[in-house]
């Protein structure tokens, strides 16, 4: 094994931010936090995650205009949806752009971690 | 351009006695029609409160078990496990809070007069809306008045006028596409006029020519599922209130509603 996994979450609760870093350290993965899609875009280096968990509704750029932005810029980050609503055309919308998984809040941290593994295993085996 | 806030200026005495009786036999009916109202806004508003109460629900469930992998660790870290408690009660009281806005919101019971600050009663409304304007992509500003907007009303009333003037600009604004999608709330106090002043500026479709007076007629919409009735009881709680409604088409984009009420001066 090389170097932990990095997962990103962006979301704008803070305290479910929070959780969701203390519950992928808790597994050892390494986080990145992300208060709105703006201050994640602008930092740029979307190659450094293995796994990006977005949050679909933000006040500004929703989650969907990330995975947009992502795809239009030749960068391929496996996705995991995250959302407080239960959205099924933006959950199939969501899917068909490659999306690994979107789960609604509040979700079991088993379906989550499992998602996560998904993404990471995705994103080595391109990289291998 | 700006409206005499006393209304029309002639006024017979009998028109008045009329209005007054009128008003009476209708206070019990507008009490039930608001009660109603407020339940239907509520249905409305379902997608927000389920979305408020999912976040702390989402951050409770994850931090616990977080915490409990945690404990798995050896040795488990007291700190941490002290930082998850203390967000989990956090969290609980935050869903807490969204039930009891909600309870005071739905509460049925005579209308009782108070010393309300407009300023608090606008945030605590915009807080209630905040999931509903992301859902919306409609960004609200607030504008307020730097000291207290003291007006003498009914708590429950009077978050429902707030709450059917923003409804009203957020579901205006949305319907138009563009960058430009925002709700700045005003409140100011007229010292000259001793009203004061809220304003609920939209950015949305706009009013037609002669539509500003038709807003708060019952049963005048243009919405599909609407039911004409949320500007109706705008007017009808800020008139029982001794304050007046308006609505003006802005000079770029879209409406302003505006509501001025007589101030009500605190001894200091």
């Amino acid at each position: 094994m090389t170097d932990k996994p990095r997962v990103v979450v962006v979301d704008d609760d803070d305290s479910v931010r929070r959780a969701l870093e203390r519950l992928l350290r808790s597994v050892g993965y390494d986080v990145e936090l992300f208060g709105s899609s703006r201050a994640f875009v602008e930092r740029g280096e979307y190659e450094r995650a293995d796994c990006l968990v977005l949050d679909v509704r933000m006040p500004g750029q929703s989650g969907l205009d990330v995975q947009r932005l992502l795809i239009s810029a030749g960068h391929d980050v496996p996705i995991i949806f995250i959302t407080g609503h239960g959205d099924i055309p933006m959950a199939a919308q969501a899917l068909k752009a490659g999306a690994v998984d979107i789960l609604a809040k509040p979700f079991d941290d088993g379906i989550f971690l499992k998602a996560v593994e998904q993404c990471v295993a995705k994103s080595r085996r391109r990289r291998a | 351009m700006v409206r005499d806030v006393r209304g029309p200026a002639v006024i017979s005495c009998t028109e008045v006695t009329e209005r007054r009786r009128a008003e009476l036999d209708a206070q019990r009916s507008r009490q039930e029609l608001a009660h109603f109202t407020r339940v239907s806004t509520m249905g409305e508003l379902t997608a927000s409160l389920a979305h408020e109460l999912n976040q702390p629900l989402a951050a409770i469930l994850t931090n616990a078990r977080a915490a409990l992998r945690f404990l798995d660790a050896a040795p488990p870290d007291p700190g941490e496990l002290r930082a998850i408690l203390s967000d989990i009660v956090d969290d609980d009281k935050r869903a807490g809070e969204v039930i009891q806005r909600l309870r005071d919101l739905l509460r049925k019971g005579e209308p009782q007069r108070v010393l309300l600050d407009l300023n608090v009663l606008v945030k605590d409304v915009v807080r209630l809306l905040s999931s509903d304007a992301i859902i919306r992509n409609v960004s609200v500003t607030l504008d307020l008045a730097a000291e207290p907007v003291h007006v003498h009303g009914d708590r429950i009333q009077l978050q429902q006028v707030m709450l059917n003037l923003l409804l009203n600009a957020m579901e205006a604004t949305a319907e138009r596409s563009g960058p430009e999608r925002s709700v700045v709330v005003r409140t100011e106090i007229t010292t000259m006029l001793e009203t004061v002043h809220l304003a609920v500026e939209d950015t949305g479709v706009g009013l037609g020519p002669g539509v500003s007076e038709l807003v708060f007629e019952p049963f005048y919409t243009t919405k599909p599922a609407g039911m004409g009735m949320g500007l109706a009881i705008v007017r009808s709680i800020v008139e029982a209130h001794g304050g007046v409604v308006w609505a003006m088409q802005n000079p770029t984009a879209g409406a302003t509603f505006h509501v001025a009420m007589p101030v009500r001066y605190v001894p200091t």
